[in-house]
């Protein structure tokens, strides 16, 4: 009978278009993360998500409803980031990453050292549940791989979206993520150790 | 060995971009990859939840939305508007203007049309009278009286 009421009454109430809070303050948690991880400073997150914030505003209207908000507005926080210092220094450092890339960008290909995972199931479990050697392991990848790590793990998007968010096509995405990947295993391999002290400064969850 | 699913294979079933191939089924090694892939997933998705922002961020952000909301916006459809008021103003008084000139064309055409008509009808007149003049006997003057 509810759900009637509901029905009828939907047409009459006018359809209020959510504004630019509605769809931006919720994902306000997120684009932090994302931004603090990128540029590895909370300071220049908080810059870097207010200016993504007042692009974003600025530019609402050229947003098309019923499309990905969410991937809309991350794909600003990402051009705010690579235009930003933190990001720029990014750029220099991974300059040799990029290169290697370049040739990547074909399409998917064979990791071998990926599939052939040496170490026990019980080590293994016992390096993924080190939160800090998880994060030991993110912070030492090259931007272009924690971005999409980032990405597709902690803000669980599809390729597509990744795509849309880091303009690239989907088999770049894919063989990024795998190299993502490999990469946060060999650093994750070198760094966590069992009983590690996982203290870290910052705001922490 | 080359049956193995790639590792883009396996990451895309990880991240659920793919279902579940027949393969990983029959093949341990793979049903193991992949089960470790999802692993390696989940403890990134744990440990990249790290950064909360503060609240006054979201208060600078909210208080930054207002004013920006409070702002008039630069660009709006009024002055487009002016610009189609004044073509339709343009057609109507061009409508207008034509009207008159043609009025005023078709006035002054009759005016000098009938002062025309008048003039050569003054002279027709004047003619006639002239030839009737003409025709008439000449009266002799009276006799006058000699005393």
């Amino acid at each position: 009978m509810a759900l009637l009421h509901w029905e009828r009454a939907a047409p009459t109430s006018s359809p209020q278009t959510p504004t630019f809070e509605d769809l931006a303050l919720p994902l306000l948690p997120s684009l932090y993360n994302v931004a603090a991880w990128l540029a590895r400073n909370p300071a220049d997150a908080e810059d870097l998500v207010q200016e993504t914030f007042l692009k974003s505003l600025r530019g609402f209207d050229t947003f098309e409803p019923n499309t990905n908000f969410k991937a809309w507005i991350f794909r600003i926080l990402r051009n705010t980031y690579l235009t930003s210092r933190s990001g720029l220094a990014a750029k220099r450092t991974v300059a040799l990453e990029d290169e290697l890339e370049a040739h990547d960008d074909s399409g998917p290909r064979l990791y071998p050292e990926a599939a052939i995972d040496h170490r026990t199931p019980e080590l293994n479990l016992m390096q993924l549940n080190d939160r800090a050697a998880m994060q030991t392991a993110m912070d030492e990848l090259p931007s272009p791989l924690l971005e999409v790590l980032l990405l597709c793990d902690v803000e669980e998007m599809k390729y597509k979206e990744i795509a849309s968010v880091l303009e690239i096509p989907i088999g770049t995405v894919m063989s990024r993520i795998a190299r993502a990947r490999t990469t946060l295993r060999r650093n994750l391999q070198l760094h966590a150790t069992p009983g590690r002290d996982s203290s870290e400064k910052g705001t922490r969850l | 060995m080359s049956d193995h699913l790639t590792s883009t294979v396996l990451n895309s079933l990880a991240d659920g971009e793919l279902s579940a191939d027949q393969r990983l089924a029959d093949c341990p090694h793979c049903t193991s990859t992949a089960l470790t892939q999802s692993l390696l997933k989940s403890a990134t998705f744990r440990a990249g939840h790290r950064y909360t922002p503060p609240a006054a961020l979201r208060e600078r952000l909210a208080h930054l939305s207002a004013q920006e909301a409070s702002r008039p916006h630069p660009k709006s459809p009024v002055p487009e508007r002016p610009a189609r008021n004044f073509s339709s103003w343009g057609w109507a008084t061009a409508v207008a203007m034509l009207l008159l000139f043609a009025t005023l064309f078709l006035v002054q055409r009759n005016t000098q049309r009938a002062s025309a008509n008048a003039a050569l009808t003054a002279e027709v007149a004047d003619l006639h009278i002239a030839r009737l003049a003409a025709n008439a006997p000449r009266r002799s003057s009276p006799p006058t009286a000699t005393p």
